[in-house]
């Protein structure tokens, strides 16, 4: 058994790593060193600007040259691009790339919840995400793959998490790969539900008070160390320091807004109290175009959009098939499909509705509001993929590629250093195989600080359970209830043609639950667990499983059914 | 308060100015100055310019013939939650700091549907999960609009929730096991934060006065209560019982408050008499009772009661279903307790607007107040009566005979069809003790799931 | 002085008399009563003006009634509107006194299949909501329970009495809530497909009830043609047989239009009498529900929309689009403290499409008919049950004074702990 389990640690920890790995292997090959020329390639240099035939020289992770005539220097690694295209590496304008979700909690008894301690209540800022920022994190090399190679950074939390640091997205530590520190405070309409502050209007009200507090507290500690003589002593509150930059506009502040509403608090908030505002993963902020363009704020706009439905056509098509074969149709058929113009309305509604989601980054263009992408909801992969559903809705690919370069270099200031591929600034670059913004380009290089990442033609060898026991394994879940999320691990595993099913919920370690009359077939899996909840009440699981993933519902009892979903994980382990 | 002067010239600066309209030869309840047959209504940029016989129509103002039809001044609803995303912030007994113009939802339907039923301006609230709730908002139903500022009343005096009964004990007291547990308890509750106000004022007095060299701590809780013992906020009390009403009015004397007004009051006509002494104002549902123990010993009487007795009194909602007919629920006061129609249209027009300290500009046909007007088919009194159009600021808002079917202004774009909900929307928000439910159940089924609490009023 | 003295002590002793008067509690009377030219709304025979003799609690005569009986209370009833007592077909009147307080309410009993529940056992004859309902000419309602697939059997009830054999009007009818593709509240997150699949399996459940229910009446009737005395418990079993013997209608909570359609087609497969109950989106498959000639008993009429695009009246305007497709509607407040406000709800459908005469028929016989009491309910016609109102106009106006109840031709009291609230608090003292 102990074997088994090793095993399957080992692993995962491969899996999960595999840069990581190939490099610190010590039977892996060494490294050559840093200096690489880039030889007949395209160089977009900034947005509009393309330079064919050139030769990039990279030493010492500064792009040391940029020329088509030179001559690649003895140490040199040669890179044969041509044909091929040189960008400036993009720059992530805010997400949490790196650090990890935490576990949920269950949530903690307090005595007096109206009163709870800071870090119970969202309020951080202290904190770094430098702290938990970890290279090996997968959505590092994710990020990279992408073409990213600077990611602003902010710590994960609920109101004030902390503060956001640019962070190279290398394979080293964070110390190694930071490339500026404290570049702002992030805040989110984000609350821990049943403790102060639980709703956005407890959170606005405390961010009132605790930045009001702040701004005293700074100007009370100058005075204090000017002449301390009859002065109450400061009080030193770790909290309140960190938000003084805030409050003397020495320090942006993320405010991360989804909604129309949520872009409106944070520009009545900026006014109110007069922070340096950075709107943050923007999806519908095009009621305040004028305002944020009269009041200069620089804006991150998400790329998390809502799906665009696949046109009417099949239901066109369902009613031609329909009709050119009446006669084996039943009328009753025929109706659903000829009539709904209620359904007709909504879907008209609703198209109008993806428009203009769709639309804004083009529409911030036309305005000549300077943007950024922020990618708090985003998976890398999809990125590409969005950009271009951006340009198909009138984004011009210029202002898509200043969006992800020179924009967020300029907002974040950076852009001495980095956004554009010019002599003397680090050597961030990709290498794609065709113009980025085509449909079939791949990534084929990343340079992150002057070190290279190198993309072959995937093949997928992720973690794939067999078909055999395609359900045996430890799988995560997710369970959606209203206010909060429950997160555990599954583990299915099969002796003797049975399965048995054991459940680790997170909020309660140590415990499990073990499955009662499983049934599983060709791809759905349903059983049932008695909770304890007081008294004993019957939680149903109905699963769908798809290849590594599946989702479905959980019913308990009376008070309802909800979602749940999860990933395959690993082979079947405990905990 | 620099946060209400901006917004008091955001509201004057992003919105439009209000419309020329000639309303004509209309049966006029103007509520307050008696009934005008045959009697035409101008409004200019948006204010009652005119009431008056035969007024000409002048080039740039639309005209709307309310010939056969009744015009009455916008329905006002002294409580409500409707266009709120956040009702309560419940995990405190005290919670005077936060305020609920921070949740304000312009896109909610639900202010059209109250405009579909004559309702011009609402009291949006807090709820009533803490002794001293969070601030209320008075809005306009500017249906329509994006921006959440251009729902707020501009002018309309700072209002607050406050509390008393069940609703704080069972949130509070048996929920988080800490005071208050009783009426007792909400008692103190007050006199506690008053005080400590009163002591925080004072430290920024002698910090201002010179008196003390380092700032205090800023408290926008204090802040706040402080506002309320100098006589800027208005307190809107959540009560039912006539022990608890008595006892704030004790309170609210004791530390020198003189405005109030009790929401729901259920038991309010079991003390009209000291109310009237204390100049207290009511707001009442038309017939609600029952739902809970404290108000199993209610009458549909009491706003005829409290009427009789000199209260100030009004009819409110408490409900995005109740909001669209507050006419009717206006009109119950005719079969309980026979009402004049006067008398029974100033539940929901004047008298709310005196509650909410915006009767010099709403609540009455009268020159040079705001063009809230609804125009009903019928006498609005009566069971039969339909609204057909209401203006808000001159604006024609909601027109029986323009009327889409899907007034929705902000659309999910994932959304594949509309759901059909088994419960209304009013049932299942629990109206006062909206939000509240997650705090309630941390009790007892902390261990897997967290649900609604409960289908059951809670108000 | 002692002439003094004496008027003194008159004045005392008259003062006693009185307040022991208002100590007095108010009874009903017995009759008979003769409600002389009064403007009678028969419903069924149309509207004229005449006199009512209500005796041994039916409707004795009606027309132009001669009698020189001594014994009889003569009400001038000149200038007043003379009514059938109202009916709502649905609501928990009597099974709930404080809705919060969980040990005052008794329509919800554990268990999914419980059709022998019986409403009429508990509902509480001194309930205080009880005088509340019928000083506002709601003379009887439906009192269903509610909660489960089948919770149970509802009553039709008179509101006055003192015990259930008193009140009750002899109809008991099992209800059931079809399977919902709705959604239960803003927090049921399910996914289509699985609201599709629970809805899907909660029939299957139905329908394997129905089999064993089914098999049950067979052997009930091999037992009965045989003359078999048949030892046996079931009485889940035995309080569906009416139903499936197709004596009695099943009364079916089914709201939105999916569920309509394919409640419509279930009742249909099974050979059913059925009543459809709720019914909100009724208007969208009024057609549908009209020609599978079910009736429906809808409300409340004061609700929200229940899709956010509906339009703002669309649950105004439901049983008047029903009606008007031929479907035969009653109206429900679905309500408990608050059946009182049944004349309303009628008065806003009235208002919103389905007319006066419509709306007074969906509250009186349309629903005698459904409970299938309309040889003794819903109108009033000679030898009904005497449930009369006497008002001073339109009982749907909120301005109307009901001046008189009878309930089975009793003279009910017009006072209940809100009048007389009312009656102590309007003028306090001290």
């Amino acid at each position: 058994m102990v074997k088994f389990y090793f095993r399957a640690l080992v692993g995962i920890i491969f899996l999960l790593t595999p840069e990581r790995s190939f490099l610190q292997n010590s039977d892996a090959p060494k490294s050559l060193g840093n200096t690489y020329f880039i030889k007949n390639c395209f160089v977009v240099q900034k947005p509009g600007i393309v330079l064919s035939g050139q030769n990039v020289l990279i030493k010492d992770g500064f792009i040391s040259d940029i020329c088509p005539s030179s001559k690649p220097p003895f140490d040199a690694q040669i890179i044969q691009a041509d044909s091929m295209y040189v960008y400036a590496g993009f720059i992530d304008g805010f997400s949490n790339i790196g650090i990890s979700k935490p576990e949920s909690k269950d949530r903690p008894k307090l005595p007096d919840p109206g009163n709870p301690p800071n870090d119970l209540a969202g309020i951080t800022p202290q904190n770094s995400s430098l702290d938990s920022y970890k290279s090996s994190d997968k959505s590092v090399s994710d990020m990279r793959s992408a073409g990213f190679v600077i990611s602003n950074v902010a710590p994960r939390g609920l109101m004030l998490p902390g503060q956001c640091n640019l962070i190279l997205l290398g394979d080293e530590s964070a110390d190694k790969l930071l490339l500026k520190a404290k570049t702002g405070q992030t805040f989110q309409l984000e609350s821990n539900r049943g403790i102060y502050p639980a709703t956005i209007i407890g959170v606005m009200a405390k961010f009132r008070e605790i930045y009001k507090n702040a701004s005293i507290a700074g100007n009370h500690e100058a005075k204090y160390i000017a002449n301390p003589s009859g002065l109450m002593r400061p009080d030193f509150s770790r909290e309140l320091m960190a938000m003084y930059p805030v409050t003397t506009q020495k320090m942006p502040l993320f405010f991360v807004t989804q909604k129309t509403k949520d872009v409106h608090k944070a520009l009545s908030l900026k006014e109110e109290l007069g922070f340096d505002l950075i709107l943050t993963e923007v999806k519908q902020g095009w009621h305040y175009i004028d305002k944020i363009k009269k009041t200069n704020t620089r804006v991150l706009l998400s790329l998390d959009l809502p799906e665009i439905e696949k046109k009417k056509a099949k239901s066109e098509t369902a009613k031609d098939s329909l009709s050119t074969k009446k006669d084996s149709v039943s009328t009753k058929e025929l109706e659903k499909v000829e009539k709904n113009p209620e359904k007709e309305a909504f879907d008209v509604k609703k198209e109008q509705s993806t428009k203009e989601y769709l639309s804004q980054a083009a529409l911030f263009e036309k305005q000549g509001i300077l943007f950024g992408f922020s990618f708090l909801n985003v998976k890398p992969s999809d990125i590409k993929n969005n950009i271009r559903t951006l340009i198909e809705n009138g984004l011009s690919e210029d202002a898509a590629l200043a969006a992800l370069t020179t924009n967020p270099a300029q907002i974040l200031g950076i852009n001495n250093v980095s956004g554009t591929v010019e002599k003397g600034k680090i050597a961030n670059l990709i290498i794609t195989d065709k113009p980025y913004f085509n449909e079939k380009s791949a990534v084929k290089y990343t340079f992150v600080d002057g070190r290279k990442y190198e993309y072959q033609e995937k093949k997928k060898q992720e973690n794939k359970p067999t078909e055999a026991g395609k359900f045996i394994g430890t799988w995560t879940y997710t369970v959606e209830v209203p206010g909060s999320v429950q997160k555990g691990k599954m583990v299915i595993t099969k002796s003797a043609g049975e399965y048995m099913i054991k459940v680790f919920d997170n909020s309660s370690p140590g415990e499990e639950d073990v499955a009662n009359n499983i049934s599983v077939n060709e791809n759905s899996v349903t059983f049932n667990i008695i909770a304890d909840m007081g008294q004993p009440v019957k939680v149903d699981f109905d699963l769908k499983f798809a290849e590594k993933a599946y989702s479905g519902s959980v019913s308990v009892g009376e008070f309802g059914t909800f979602p749940i979903k999860g990933e395959y994980e690993s082979e079947p382990k405990l905990f | 308060m620099n946060r209400i002067i901006f917004i008091l010239i955001l509201c004057t600066s992003t919105l439009a100015i209000g419309q020329n309209v000639l309303i004509k030869n209309g049966t006029v309840l103007t509520v307050t100055k008696g009934t005008l047959a045959e009697t035409d209504v101008l409004i200019t940029n948006g204010k009652i310019a005119q009431i008056a016989k035969n007024i000409k129509k002048e080039a740039n103002y639309n005209e709307i013939d309310a010939t056969g039809l009744y015009v009455m001044p916008g329905i006002i609803d002294a409580h409500s939650h409707i266009a709120l995303d956040v009702v309560n912030e419940a995990t405190s007994p005290v919670t005077a700091e936060v305020n609920v113009g921070d949740a304000l939802n312009p896109l909610d339907v639900s202010i059209y549907r109250a405009l579909a039923g004559g309702v011009t301006i609402s009291h949006a609230m807090h709820g009533s999960a803490n002794a001293i709730g969070g601030q209320c908002e008075t809005i306009k139903h500017r249906f329509g609009e994006i921006n959440p500022d251009n729902l707020r009343m501009q002018g309309a005096p700072r209002t607050i929730k406050f509390a008393l009964g069940e609703n704080p004990i069972r949130t509070h007291g048996e929920g988080s096991k800490i005071v208050p547990n009783t009426r007792m308890g909400v008692e103190q509750i007050f006199r506690n934060a008053f005080s400590e106000a009163k002591i925080y004022a004072k430290e920024w007095d002698d910090y201002k006065n010179g008196l003390r060299k380092s700032s205090p701590e800023y408290n926008l809780r204090h802040e706040t209560i402080s506002d309320i013992l100098k006589g800027n906020i208005l307190i809107h009390c959540h009560s039912y019982r006539a022990d608890e009403i008595l006892m704030l009015m004790r309170v609210l004397k004791d530390f020198g408050v003189s405005k109030v007004c009790f929401q729901h009051v259920n038991e309010g006509f079991k003390v009209a008499p000291e109310l009237a002494a204390f100049g207290a104002s009511a707001s009442v549902f038309s017939d609600w009772w029952a739902y809970k123990f404290e108000v199993y010993y209610s009458t549909a009487y009491n706003a005829a009661i409290l009427t009789r007795n000199g209260v100030v009194t009004s009819i409110n909602s408490d409900s995005d279903e109740l909001i669209r007919h507050l006419y009717h629920e206006a009109a119950k006061t005719q079969r309980y307790g026979d009402l004049s129609d006067d008398e029974a249209l100033a539940l929901i027009t004047i008298n709310p607007a005196k509650q909410l300290g915006i009767e010099k500009m709403a609540g009455s046909i009268e020159v040079g107040k705001d063009g809230d007007i609804a125009i009903f088919k019928g006498h609005p009194l009566s069971v039969y009566a339909i609204p057909q159009m209401t203006l808000v600021d001159g604006a024609i808002k909601f027109d029986i005979n323009k009327d889409p079917d899907d007034m929705r202004l902000d659309i999910n774009p994932s959304e594949k069809f509309s759901s059909f909900y088994e419960t209304d929307k009013s049932q299942e928000n629990n109206g006062c003790l909206q939000d509240v439910s997650e705090m309630l159940m941390q009790e007892s089924y902390a261990k897997y799931l967290r649900f609604r609490y409960s289908k059951n009023h809670s108000h | 002085m002692k002439t003094l003295n004496i008027f003194w002590i008159f004045s005392l002793i008259f003062l006693v008399n009185v307040s022991l008067l208002a100590q007095q509690v108010q009874k009903a009377e017995k009759g008979p009563f003769l409600l002389k030219n009064g403007t009678i709304h028969t419903i069924t025979k149309g509207t004229y003006l005449g006199d009512i003799l209500l005796k041994d609690g039916i409707i004795y005569e009606i027309g132009a009634v001669k009698t020189d009986a001594t014994n009889i209370t003569v009400i001038d009833c000149t200038g007043k509107h003379i009514y059938p007592g109202l009916i709502d077909s649905g609501s928990k009147l009597g099974l709930a006194e404080i809705e919060a307080v969980s040990v005052t309410n008794d329509f919800s009993e554990h268990g999914d299949f419980i059709p022998h529940m019986k409403a009429l056992t508990a509902i509480n004859p001194n309930a205080v909501a009880i005088p509340v309902t019928r000083v506002n000419g709601v003379t009887t309602v439906f009192a269903k329970p509610e909660g489960s697939t089948f919770p149970g059997t509802g009553a039709l009830v008179d509101l006055f009495g003192y015990s259930p054999e008193q009140m009750t009007c002899g109809s008991e009818r099992v209800v059931m809530k079809f399977p919902s593709t709705g959604r239960r509240g803003r927090w049921d997150r399910r996914s289509d497909d699985d609201i599709k699949k629970d809805a899907e399996k909660a029939l299957k459940n139905i329908n394997e009830v129905w089999a064993s229910a089914l098999a049950y009446a067979k052997i009930d009737s091999a037992a009965g043609a045989q003359k078999q005395t048949w030892v046996k418990n079931n009485p889940q079993m035995d309080a569906l047989l009416p139903i499936v013997k197709g004596i009695q209608p099943l009364f079916i909570e089914v709201n939105s239009k999916a569920d309509i359609e394919e409640a419509i087609s279930w009742v249909a497969q099974n050979k059913l009498k059925a009543v459809f109950m709720g019914v909100a989106e009724g208007w969208r498959v009024a057609d549908k529900i009209a020609k599978a000639k079910i009736p429906v008993i809808t409300g409340p009429i004061m609700n929200t929309p229940r899709r956010d695009n509906d339009r703002f009246d669309a649950a105004y305007t439901n049983a008047g689009k029903m009606s008007k497709a031929g479907v035969k509607v009653a109206i429900r407040t679905d309500n408990a403290e608050n059946t009182r406000n049944l004349p309303f709800n009628a008065g806003f459908a009235a208002a919103y499409g389905m007319g006066i005469d419509e709306a007074l028929k969906a509250v009186t016989i349309n629903a005698a008919e459904i409970f299938d009491v309309a040889d003794k309910y819903g109108s009033i016609e000679k030898g009904k049950i005497a449930n009369i109102l006497v008002t001073t106009g339109d009982p749907f106006e909120t301005k109307t004074k009901i001046e008189k109840v009878f309930i089975r031709g009793w003279n009910i009291p017009l006072e209940s702990r809100q009048t007389l609230l009312y009656d102590e608090f309007l003028e306090r003292n001290p």
